[in-house]
């Protein structure tokens, strides 16, 4: 007889039961705020309630997984009536909850726009012109984010922290070299005197349109706002009429690995790729080494990735630009990285079970 | 003013010079982030159904948090990093394909991670077993669970659709939870029954 591990304690019992009724309860929706703080006191009461808690909760999980027949049984003719007529209640409240988190979202971008734009600055130098150079040439960079700089064509551009852009206009072409961060490019159009924005090996050539370009390396992402652009990879014969441009039009995506494959256009919400405009850096699935690369033009330390897994991890979600590292020290308790400070730098490690994973 | 600093040994390292410019309270969150993460976690897994969406959801919340400007006591901010994380829930849910859903034997084997070692059956044999013990249940123990199975109903919803209360139609819920944790522990169909209905 396995008594042993049968649970017959009443104490046992008791603490099962009380797990079930937490994890239906915590299921319910709308939540009661003071279920919460209950089941928060009956789990750090001892640390078996947690463990049962789990343990009902992936139960419930399984059950949950399990398809109609294997639930209901063979009995034929007896599974409960389709479910079309109650799903009206339910989805208004997950409508009301959407229109509470959007209205609380929109009162902070205007706070967080406000915050920033206090301390935005930028420096212009002027460059010996090049040779045979007609028109303007500057560097523009910004030392925070959020500077509007108008171009002399009546273009204008806001530039990402830590973000240097090389402006170079001849009569024939506007050219604007981004060495690393983030821009956002509104065209005045010119159709004799193309637009074109020089991101490592990517090029994005515009005609009256606005478009955004990030780059950490060799990864460049372009979106575009409004308008169409043309991207397509530098070192062509000729650099102004490039073979196989990949068109992007308003609302579309491309993002460049540094790898040799044809890039794919994705649909996305604009507004996402350009809420760094006010303090946020919005992901979906991005590369970690790639937010990382981003966040450290806002952050006061250095991070460097010490893993190739870690690099490779996908985060979705916002990143703050006025609080980088508070962001950081969140990560190890929700990604299988650890944190750890050398040379005045913060180091991001695998953690010991992702290596074995 | 100066006597306001509080010296915090634990403080050393790149955190020092305090908090991010734009949110004086940053280092309170971070402190009750750290204090709740795992039950933030935990709440989160139970809702979603994913341990690795939790984990986002839970560091989302944290984000939504460091945005408040004047964020006022740890207790009202406990319960406003649950509310957060309870709303980016709903939205995730709403989001997510109904089919994803579906991985019995993936949740057979997250359910048995968590037996002790000297219980510990295989992934199938534990599925074979909640299986076996579902069927040894009365119908509408199954009914109620298969009612509640897509998460797109309430108990209130199904009790009205059966013409019970809500306490009553988690009563059955909690009982079907409990006859296939005993049933997976060893215990009896006749025991685990006279257990649950004693309940």
């Amino acid at each position: 007889m396995n008594t042993k591990s049968a649970p017959r304690e009443l104490e046992d019992i008791q603490r099962m039961d009380m797990a079930a009724e937490w994890v239906l309860l915590l299921r319910q929706e709308p939540v009661k705020d003071e279920d919460i703080v209950g089941w928060l006191q009956w789990r750090e009461a001892d640390p078996r309630n947690q463990f049962a808690f789990e343990r009902a909760q992936k139960l419930l999980g399984l059950m949950h997984s399990l398809s109609p027949e294997e639930i209901l049984g063979d009995e034929p003719g007896e599974s409960p009536r389709a479910d079309a007529d109650s799903h009206a209640p339910r989805r208004r409240s997950a409508r009301a909850t959407e229109h509470r988190t959007r209205r609380w979202r929109n009162g902070m971008i205007g706070s967080a726009f406000a915050a920033t734009a206090l301390l935005a600055l930028a420096w212009h130098f002027a460059l010996p012109p090049r040779q045979n150079a007609v028109g303007e040439q500057a560097i523009v960079t910004a030392a925070q984010p959020l500077q509007t700089t108008q171009l002399p064509d009546g273009s204008s551009m806001e530039l990402g922290a830590k973000t240097v852009v090389a402006v170079n206009y001849t009569e024939r072409q506007r050219t604007l070299e981004l060495n690393g961060g983030e821009a956002y490019f509104s065209v005045a159009p010119n159709k004799a005197r193309p637009f074109v924005v020089a991101a490592g090996p990517v090029r994005v050539r515009a005609v009256g349109t606005a478009f955004n370009v990030r780059r950490a390396g060799d990864r460049v992402v372009v979106t575009v706002t409004h308008g169409k652009v043309d991207v397509y990879e530098a070192g062509a014969a000729d650099e102004h009429e490039p073979e196989h441009p990949v068109r992007v039009a308003a609302g579309g995506q491309i993002a460049w690995n540094g790898e040799r494959k044809k890039p794919v256009i994705e649909t996305v919400d604009p507004g996402v790729a350009l809420a760094w405009r006010e303090g946020r850096l919005e992901y979906a699935a991005e590369p970690l080494d790639a937010v990382i690369a981003d966040l450290n033009r806002y952050s006061r330390i250095s991070v460097v990735i010490e893993d190739e897994s870690v690099k490779r991890l996908r985060f979705t979600g916002t990143v703050l630009t006025n609080a980088t590292e508070e962001w950081l020290r969140a990560l190890p308790g929700n990604f299988p990285v650890q944190l750890r400070e050398k040379d005045g730098k913060l180091i991001l490690a695998a953690t010991e079970t992702a290596h074995h994973g | 003013m100066a006597k306001q600093r509080i010296h915090d040994p634990s403080a050393a390292g790149p955190w020092t010079d305090g908090p991010a410019p734009g949110n004086p309270h940053a280092r309170t969150i971070s402190e009750l982030f750290e204090a709740h993460n795992r039950a933030l976690v935990s709440f989160l897994t139970n809702r979603l159904g994913n341990e690795a969406e939790a984990r986002e959801v839970a560091q989302e919340a944290y984000v939504r948090l460091l945005q408040l400007h004047e964020p006022g006591t740890v207790s009202f901010l406990r319960a406003y990093l649950f509310r957060v994380a309870t709303n980016l829930s709903v939205d995730r849910l709403r989001m997510r394909a109904r089919s994803e859903r579906y991985d019995p034997i993936q949740d057979a084997e997250n359910l048995t991670d968590t037996v002790q070692p000297e219980q510990k059956v295989s992934a199938s044999e534990a599925l074979d077993i909640v299986r076996r013990a579902l069927n040894e249940l009365p119908k509408r123990y199954r009914q109620i669970l298969y009612m509640d199975r897509l998460g797109d109903k309430t108990a209130i919803q199904i009790g009205k659709e059966l013409g019970i209360g809500e306490r009553q139609v988690r009563t059955y819920l909690r009982r079907t939870l409990m006859y296939c944790q005993l049933r997976l522990d060893g215990v009896a169909a006749e025991e685990a029954m006279d257990r649950i209905i004693t309940l």
